[in-house]
C-alpha cells in the first residue's frame, strides 16, 4: 500500500472541501450569522492548515502510481474524510451539538441519503442549511468524479477511482479521456440543476428553497429545508418538477448524453431504462387504485401523490409530500418493495439498481433454460449487450452481500430495541440512500432517537451502499491486507 | 485462350479440369511439390512449382497474355494480394480471387475495383445460398434454380417401389400427364442423357426438370412431400454454419445449433439468443435423447469433417428426422450419400466452380450448373441477335449428340420447345450437356463459340 500518495490526495480532496464551505461561510457573512459564521472559518482554517502540512510532507510522490489497492482505500477513505470535515460547522457552531449525530447528517448529506436527525430543519441557519443542501449536491455526481474532472493529473488512475466510486456494475466510459467523461457527467449533472431550478422558480418557490431543493433533488438525496419536505408548498406544479427531475437524475446519465447528442434509438430501446418506466408505472398504478377513495377522492391526487412518492423512493431520494405510513398496508408494501430495487446504473441514485435485478431475472431464466436443455449455452444478453460472466458472477455476489448486510444491520439497528419494521426499513433506507423509512424512521420522524452506536452503523451502511458494497467491503477481507 | 490459375486445391484442380476440356491453355502455379507433381500427371496443362516470385512465374511461363488469373489459394490474403500484383505488372484482362472471410468479401472496397479484382467469390457464401435455397425448397432434394423463372431441376433416387422404376421414359410421359422433362439419370458412375428409349433402373438418380409448382406435386405425388422445415438444426457453427443460420433466422425458422466447441458455442449463443445452442459432439451418446433432437424437421450437416456430416445427416434420419442436408465436398462421397438416402446434398466446392464459371463465359451465359461430379453441366444461354441460333427452328439447330434442350425461356415463361419452335433474341436456352459436349453445344448458341 502506498500510503504517502493516499495521503496526499486526501490532502487534495479536503482542500476541494474546504473550497467549497467557502460559499456557506460567504453566505453567513452577508446574512450576519455570527456563529455560523465562526463555524464555517473554524473548519477551514483546521482543514487547510493540516491538509497542506500532510501536502507539503508527500511531496515528491508521483500520484500516477496508485494501485488498484490504493483506490479502494482511497476513495473509502475520501468519504470518510469528507463526512468528518463536512460535520464539524455543524458541531463547531452548535448546531448539532453531539457529533455523532453531525457526523450522520454529513454523512446522510454526501451520500445523497437524506436521513436526518434533526428534528427541526427550520431552525438550523440560512448559511448551514445551505451547506447541508450542498453535501448533497456535491455527493451526488461522486466527490471523486468531482476530483478526477477538475484535477487533469489524476487522469491515469482516474478509471479505477471511478470504478471504485461509480454506481452500478460497470462503468461507460462515453469519451476516450476520462477526464473528459467526469467532465461530461458534471455538464449534465448542473445542466439538471439549472433547469431544475428555474422550473422551481415559476413555481413561486423561493431562490434559496428552490436551489436547495433541486440540490436535494438532481443528486436523488432527500433532504428538504422545511420540515413537511417538499408537501409544504401544496403545490401540485411543484409535486411534478420535484418528480420529474427526480426521475430524470435516477436515468443514467450515459442516457442523458446520448439524448444531447441525438442517439434517440438507443434510449428508446434501451432495456433499463424501460425496465425502471415499467416499475414506475406499475407502482404508480398500483398505489393509485389502492388509495383512490380510502385516502383521496380525486384521481388526479391519487396520481400525484402515488407517482412523487414511488419515483422519490425508487430513485432513493426520499422526499414526503403525504405521510405514506396513513395509506393502506398494500401501499405500503409496494414503497417497502421499491426500496429493494434503486435507480438506474450511472445515476445520482442508490440501491441494488434496475440493471443489476434484469441481470439477475435474466440469468435465474437462463439456470431454468439450462435444466430442460443440459448441453445447451446460453448468453446472458440484457438488451442488445452480451453480460459477461465475470460482470454476471459480480452482481450475483452483489445482491448476495446486500441481502446479507440487510440482515446484519437489521439486527444491529434491533438491538436497540427497535421493532423489525422500523429496523430493517431503517438498514434498507440508509443502505439504499434513501431516507425515510417505516415505523419510527417515517416520513413524518427522524433518526435522532437512536443509540448512538446504531447511528454510526447506519452511518456505514450509508458508505457502504453508496460505495456498492465491494469497494468498502474489500478492505475487511485478509487478501487485501497480504502482500 | 489462356488461363492461370494460382492454386492448385480442390477448387483448382476441379476447375482446371473444366477450363482444360473446354480447350483453355491453364497455367497452374502451386508452392507445394508433391501436389504439383499429382496435378501435372493427372491434367495436360503447364504446371509450375513457385519457386521464384509470382511474377516471374508468370513470365517464364509466356503466359502474360492470358484471359483469367484466378487465385484460389488456401490464402484470402494471398488471393487478394496476387491479383493486385496481376493487375500492376501484366495486362491480363480478367482476376479472380476467391475470398473465405465474410468480412471482406461484403466489404465495399472490394465491389469498387479493389486491387483490379473484377470477381471475387466466396464459397461459404455461395454455398450458404444453395443450402438456404435447398430448404426453402423443402430440402427434399437438390435444386438448381434459374434467375427470374420458376423452372427448377430436383433429384432423386429411384428404388424398386417407384413409379418410375422399370418404364421406358416415352410411357412415363405418357401416364404422367404433367408438364416435366427427365434431363438427366446417373446410374453407377455414368452419367446419362436420356432419350425416350430409355429405361429407368433402381437405384438410378433422376434429375427432372420443370417449373417448380409442378415439381411440387409430382415430388409430392412420388411421396415426397416439400414440406416446410420449421425446425432446424444445424451441426457446426463453422461459416457456411453461421450464413445459413443468419438467413434461416432471418425467415422465422426455430433454429437449433451443435458445436463441440465451447468458446465458438459462447460466441454463438450471444449472436443468436432466441436459439438454441448445444455445446456437445454430434456423435457423442445421448445427444438427440437428451435434447429432443429428433422432433426437428430437417438436419445440416456443416462441419468441416465430411465423413462425420455425411455418417450424423444417416444416424439423425435413422432416429426419425424427416430430412437430413449434409455439406459434402469429396467427389466419391456424393453418389453413397445419395444412396444412403440424404435428402440433400451441398458441395462448397461445386458452388464455388459454378459461379467462377458463369463468372468467366457471362455475357452470352446466364447460368452453369455443374452436376453429378462435373460429368455434365445444365447451362442457360441468353441469346442475341449476333447468336447463330438466333431466328432458326430448333430443329434447325445442329445440337450435338450427349445435349439436351430442356427449355426456352421466354418473358420469364418456360417454354417446352417442340421441333418447330423458332427462338428469338432475348429468349434464354436451357440446355443440360455431358462435359465432352459443352464446347460444341457452345457454338451452337454463342457468337464467339465460347
Amino acid at each position: 500500500m502506498n500510503l504517502k500518495i493516499i495521503i496526499r490526495l486526501l490532502s487534495i480532496l479536503s482542500i476541494i472541501i474546504c473550497i467549497s464551505l467557502l460559499i456557506p461561510a460567504v453566505m453567513a457573512f452577508y446574512l450576519n450569522e455570527m456563529p455560523s459564521l465562526k463555524a464555517f472559518l473554524m473548519t477551514i482554517t483546521m482543514t487547510a492548515a493540516i491538509s497542506a502540512a500532510c501536502y507539503k510532507l508527500t511531496a515528491g510522490c508521483n500520484v500516477n502510481n496508485l494501485k488498484p489497492r490504493d483506490s479502494f482505500i482511497f476513495v473509502t477513505l475520501s468519504w470518510v474524510t469528507a463526512s468528518a470535515i463536512g460535520a464539524l460547522p455543524y458541531y463547531f457552531s452548535n448546531s448539532v451539538p453531539s457529533f455523532t449525530d453531525a457526523y450522520f447528517e454529513t454523512m446522510s448529506g454526501f451520500t445523497t441519503t437524506g436521513a436526518s436527525i434533526l428534528t427541526s430543519a427550520e431552525a438550523l441557519s440560512i448559511s448551514m442549511q445551505f451547506w447541508r443542501g450542498l453535501t448533497h449536491w456535491l455527493g451526488g455526481m461522486g466527490i471523486v468524479v468531482l476530483a478526477v474532472a477538475i484535477l487533469p493529473f489524476l487522469g491515469i488512475g482516474g478509471m479505477q477511482l471511478l470504478e471504485a466510486e461509480a454506481p452500478g456494475p460497470t462503468v461507460d466510459k462515453i469519451t476516450p479521456r476520462i477526464a473528459e467523461t467526469a467532465k461530461i457527467l458534471w455538464f449534465i449533472y448542473i445542466a439538471l440543476t439549472a433547469l431544475q431550478t428555474i422550473f422551481l422558480l415559476f413555481g413561486g418557490m423561493s431562490l434559496f428553497d428552490s436551489l436547495f431543493h433541486t440540490f436535494a433533488t438532481v443528486a436523488t438525496g432527500g433532504f428538504s429545508c422545511k420540515n413537511l419536505s417538499v408537501g409544504h408548498y401544496k403545490s401540485a406544479y411543484i409535486d411534478y418538477v420535484i418528480t420529474i427531475f427526480t426521475f430524470l437524475a435516477s436515468v443514467n446519465f450515459t442516457l442523458h448524453y446520448k439524448i444531447i447528442t441525438g442517439k434517440f434509438r438507443s434510449v428508446f430501446y434501451d432495456v433499463e431504462l424501460r425496465t425502471f418506466i415499467l416499475i414506475v408505472l406499475t407502482a404508480t398504478a398500483l398505489i393509485s387504485f389502492n388509495i383512490y377513495g380510502t385516502i383521496y377522492n380525486s384521481i388526479s391526487d391519487c396520481v400525484r401523490y402515488a407517482s412523487f412518492q414511488v419515483v422519490t423512493i425508487i430513485s432513493t431520494t426520499g422526499f414526503s409530500t403525504a405521510d405514506y405510513e396513513k395509506w393502506p398496508q398494500a401501499s405500503q408494501n409496494v414503497i417497502f418493495m421499491l426500496m429493494f430495487i434503486g435507480g438506474c446504473a450511472g445515476s445520482t441514485s442508490g440501491g441494488i439498481k434496475v440493471i443489476r435485478l434484469v441481470t439477475l431475472l435474466k440469468q435465474a431464466m437462463i439456470e431454468m433454460k439450462s435444466l430442460i436443455h443440459p448441453r445447451g449455452v446460453f448468453a446472458l444478453k440484457v438488451g442488445e449487450n452480451v453480460v459477461k460472466a465475470p460482470v454476471a458472477n459480480a452482481v450475483s455476489g452483489f445482491f448476495f452481500l446486500y441481502i446479507a448486510a440487510v440482515l446484519i444491520i437489521t439486527f444491529i439497528v434491533s438491538t436497540n430495541n427497535n421493532d423489525i419494521l422500523t429496523s430493517i426499513t431503517a438498514t434498507l433506507a440508509t443502505l439504499g440512500n434513501i431516507g425515510p423509512g417505516l415505523g419510527l424512521v417515517g416520513p413524518t420522524d427522524n433518526y435522532s432517537f437512536l443509540a448512538p452506536y446504531v447511528k454510526w452503523t447506519l452511518s456505514f451502511a450509508m458508505l457502504i451502499g453508496r460505495l456498492e458494497l465491494y469497494t468498502v467491503l474489500v478492505l475487511f477481507t485478509p487478501y487485501f491486507w497480504k502482500r | 485462350m489462356k488461363a492461370i490459375i494460382f492454386g492448385a486445391g480442390a477448387v483448382g484442380f476441379q476447375l482446371a479440369k473444366l477450363l482444360i476440356a473446354e480447350k483453355y491453355d491453364v497455367v497452374i502455379i502451386e508452392k507445394d511439390q508433391e501436389r504439383a507433381r499429382f496435378i501435372s500427371s493427372k491434367l495436360d496443362c503447364m504446371v509450375l512449382n513457385q519457386e521464384s516470385t509470382l511474377t516471374s512465374s508468370i513470365k517464364d511461363s509466356g503466359a502474360e497474355d492470358a484471359r483469367f488469373f484466378i487465385s484460389v489459394t488456401n490464402s484470402d490474403e494471398v488471393n487478394i494480394v496476387s491479383c493486385g500484383i496481376v493487375a500492376s505488372e501484366f495486362n491480363i484482362p480478367i482476376k479472380i480471387a476467391r475470398v473465405r472471410n465474410v468480412d471482406y468479401s461484403k466489404s465495399n472496397l472490394l465491389k469498387k475495383n479493389f486491387l483490379g479484382i473484377d470477381f471475387i467469390v466466396n464459397p461459404e457464401v455461395e454455398a450458404a445460398k444453395l443450402i438456404h435455397n435447398t430448404v426453402t425448397l423443402g430440402a427434399s432434394s437438390d435444386v438448381m434454380m434459374f434467375e427470374n423463372t420458376d423452372v427448377q431441376i430436383r433429384n432423386f433416387v429411384v428404388n424398386k417401389s417407384s413409379f418410375f422404376y422399370n418404364k421406358p421414359l416415352k410411357k412415363i410421359r405418357k401416364i404422367l400427364n404433367e408438364r416435366f422433362l427427365i434431363s438427366g439419370v446417373v446410374r453407377g458412375e455414368e452419367f446419362i442423357i436420356p432419350s425416350g428409349e430409355t429405361v429407368i433402373h433402381e437405384n438410378d438418380n433422376i434429375y427432372i426438370f420443370a417449373e417448380k409448382d409442378d415439381l411440387s406435386r409430382l415430388f409430392a405425388d412420388l411421396g415426397r412431400k416439400s414440406e416446410k422445415n420449421d425446425n432446424v438444426i444445424i451441426v457446426g457453427g463453422t461459416t457456411i454454419g453461421t450464413l445459413v443460420c443468419d438467413e434461416l433466422i432471418k425467415s422465422g425458422t426455430h433454429v437449433a445449433i451443435i458445436d463441440k466447441d465451447r468458446t465458438l458455442c459462447e460466441n454463438l449463443s450471444e449472436k443468436y439468443s432466441d436459439s438454441l445452442v448445444i455445446h456437445s459432439d454430434i456423435s457423442e451418446e445421448g445427444v438427440f435423447e437428451e435434447e429432443n433432437l429428433e422432433n426437428y424437421d430437417l438436419i445440416i450437416t456443416a462441419t468441416g469433417n465430411e465423413e462425420l456430416n455425411v455418417l450424423s445427416s444417416v444416424y439423425a434420419k435413422s432416429l426419425g428426422i424427416k430430412r437430413a442436408l449434409a455439406l459434402v465436398t469429396k467427389a466419391g462421397y456424393i453418389p453413397i450419400a445419395q444412396k444412403l438416402n440424404i435428402d440433400s446434398i451441398v458441395s462448397p466446392k461445386s458452388s464455388t466452380v459454378n459461379a467462377i464459371l458463369k463468372f468467366i463465359r457471362r455475357g452470352d451465359i446466364k447460368s452453369v450448373h455443374t452436376l453429378f461430379n462435373e460429368k455434365a453441366e445444365v447451362i442457360e444461354y441468353h441469346i442475341d441477335t449476333l447468336s447463330p441460333a438466333c431466328s432458326k427452328k430448333v430443329m434447325d439447330l445442329k445440337h450435338p449428340a450427349g445435349t439436351l434442350i430442356l427449355s426456352v425461356i421466354r418473358d420469364g415463361e418456360n417454354k417446352i420447345p417442340d421441333g418447330n419452335f423458332v427462338i428469338h433474341a432475348g429468349d434464354r436456352v436451357i440446355t443440360i450437356a455431358l462435359r465432352d459436349s459443352v464446347e460444341k453445344l457452345a457454338a451452337v448458341f454463342t457468337s464467339d463459340g465460347k
